[in-house]
């Protein structure tokens, strides 16, 4: 059997197992078992011990479980409950009312969790309710925070920057500082959006009374205070270079248990809760990146790597071509593989033709959380299309219209990002000059 | 419509509908609770580090080697965790559309493919492991850690892993024998 066939085949196998329900790691981990025996037969496994250790004893992914667990103390302390409250109060004259708070709230949540399931699952757990009660347009109120959500893996703290920083060695504070420019656009747009549409179709969106008075504006502002405190403290430390990201995260959590007490209703019962779910989600995520090793070890094992990138640079596309065939790659990916699948897969593949084209690795970084992002949002698979399904018992299609509009509102600012990559770069080569 | 499956209770997101169902044994609860205490520890490092670097001007320097080694114990140790409460990620793209008898033997044959890997994994980490002992390696570090100490929790990571996977092969077989129990528990979500 010619290589190309037998690489062919473990991707095949990989897709089918995958697509065919065999649990995400485990649909990567048996490929790329089936490969390394097809190389080098048993004694080819002989470096999988070393492997599994030079993964997973690595300082830099220590943050994914800690951020994990700051983002499940928030949610077991109700703080989201009241930093929505503020939030509607502040925003809420805004055309689209509530809608606006949405896309404030999942981009607030987004800047302490990392993750777009928790924060969709947060924001949307508390908002939908509140929407259908006072008749917003049903599938603009599920697109906008379901679209919402996925701003949770690019606005810093990112799952997925962590993770393609843990791969690429690049640098993951650069990396976050980098997601800020293109997150704030990213949520200017879909707060634009949802303006300029509810100024179109008045019905999607009633009016909602504003702040009548200063006092309401200081009790709005204090609910949303403990947030700031949470958001400064941890991000502000790592952008200053005074804390690692394992440190931010350290002090998150000391913060938001500080906060769940003060400001919300967190107990000893709610921390261990919040322990008992991070287990859960960090072994998930952590089991994923493992078994990516694996697969990333298996074709390194056979030089996979080198071909592909001289088969891509054989090819001699320009820059702005080799974004379209990415484009065109992740699209079609991303409505197959689960998002941090999609990551671990591919970085290894393409990252070394990244020299070639000349493409900064942060500016990759943003590019490829972009694409993830997407993916999240895309039907069949966008997971966070099933958490707002879930929450509301609508219709799951309802939920696919209402995140179209976002979807077309993405891919501009992923242009704009690949047109002008400054967007992405400025902040980090400024702060670190 | 294929999917993820997910389901939302008090704002957490969980997978249904649960296909096994088992029930936590002592092995996946000492796994958990050794889980939960290397979070504690982690942080209780991390923040000791912080406060005396900030307050003393002095660190410990051990706070990126410990850490390394918890998210170790953490990678590991929650594997049969995540397996037995049906934690880990999959796509429904294939499963939603069988009948539930035929969605029974794809997780038969899954949850073997997914035993065979874990059993060639417990291997190699057991050799990993006694090669490690054997040359008494240490970390080039302050603390010069003998690596086989946080090197055993991957080993017994994965043992707990092959022990809830048998687990849940035991099951998946169970329920394909009990005549009628395939339909009845593979029910539509």
């Amino acid at each position: 059997m010619s290589p190309d066939v037998q690489i062919g085949i473990t991707f095949a196998l990989f897709l089918t197992l995958l697509a065919c329900g065999m649990a995400v790691p485990f649909a990567i981990a048996v490929p790329a078992m089936f490969y390394l025996l097809l190389q080098g037969g048993l004694p080819s496994l002989n470096s999988l011990g070393l492997v599994s250790w030079g993964s997973m004893n690595s300082f830099v992914l220590t943050c994914v479980p800690l951020f994990m667990l700051m983002a499940e103390i928030l949610r077991v302390s109700g703080l989201s409950t009241r930093i929505y409250g503020g939030l509607a109060r502040l925003v809420a004259r805004l055309p689209g009312g509530l809608l606006q708070t949405n896309i404030a709230g999942c981009a607030i949540f987004a800047s302490v969790s990392g993750s777009s399931i928790a924060t969709a699952a947060s924001i949307g757990g508390v908002a939908l309710p509140q929407l259908l009660r006072r008749n917003y347009d049903r599938r603009l109120a599920a697109g906008s925070l379901a679209a919402g959500g996925t701003l949770g893996i690019l606005l810093p703290p990112s799952f997925g920057m962590i993770v393609y920083g843990t791969f690429t060695e690049t640098s993951v504070p650069k990396l976050f500082m980098a997601g800020l420019v293109p997150g704030l656009i990213m949520t200017a747009s879909f707060m634009i959006y949802i303006g300029a549409h509810a100024l179109a179709v008045p019905g999607v969106a009633p009016r909602e009374a504003g702040l009548r008075s200063l006092r309401e504006f200081l009790r709005a502002l204090a609910d949303v205070l403990p947030f700031a405190l949470l958001i400064g403290g941890t991000l502000g430390g790592i952008y200053a270079g005074l804390v690692t990201t394992t440190e931010g995260a350290t002090i998150g959590c000391m913060l938001s248990i500080i906060l769940g007490v003060v400001f919300g209703d967190l107990t000893p019962r709610g921390v261990l809760a919040a322990m008992n779910s991070t287990v859960r989600f960090a072994g998930n995520i952590l089991f994923i990146i493992f078994t990516a090793y694996i697969f990333s070890y298996a074709i390194s094992f056979a030089g996979v790597g080198e071909k592909v990138t001289a088969f891509v640079v054989g090819l001699h596309l320009s820059r702005l071509e080799f974004f379209l065939a990415l484009f065109l790659l992740y699209t079609v990916l991303g409505c197959l593989i689960e998002s941090l699948g999609m990551i671990v897969i591919t970085v290894p593949l393409i990252f070394p033709v990244l020299p070639s084209y000349g493409i900064d690795p942060l500016l990759f970084g943003v590019v490829l959380v972009l694409f993830v992002e997407l993916g999240q949002i895309s039907p069949p698979i966008g997971i966070n299309l099933f958490v707002i399904q879930s929450i509301w018992e609508g219709k799951l299609a309802e939920v696919i219209l209402g995140t179209i509009p976002f979807h077309l509102t993405m891919f501009v600012v992923l242009a704009l990002v690949i047109l002008w990559p400054e967007l992405a770069l400025w902040l980090p080569h400024y702060l670190s000059k | 419509m294929a999917q993820i499956e997910a389901r939302v209770e008090h704002g957490e997101v969980h997978r249904r509908p649960l296909v096994h169902g088992l029930a936590e044994s002592s092995v996946e609860r000492i796994c958990r609770y050794a889980c939960i205490a290397a979070l504690v520890v982690m942080l209780v490092v991390v923040a000791t580090d912080i406060l005396t670097r900030w307050m003393l001007d002095f660190s410990f320097e051990i706070s990126d080697e410990l850490g390394g080694y918890l998210l170790v114990v953490i990678a590991f140790l929650s594997l049969p965790v995540c397996q037995i409460s049906e934690s880990f990620h999959r796509v429904e793209l294939v499963q939603s559309r069988l009948s539930p008898f035929w969605r029974a033997v794809s997780n038969l044959i899954f949850d073997l493919l997914s035993f065979a890997f874990v059993a060639l994994l417990l291997w190699q980490l057991g050799r990993f492991e006694l090669t490690s002992y054997r040359f008494a390696d240490r970390a080039p570090t302050y603390l010069a850690t003998p690596l086989w100490v946080p090197q055993t929790t991957m080993l017994l990571g994965a043992a707990a892993l092959c022990f809830s996977m048998l687990r849940t092969v035991l099951a998946d077989v169970a329920r394909l024998r009990a005549p009628g129990k395939a339909t009845e528990d593979a029910g539509e979500p």
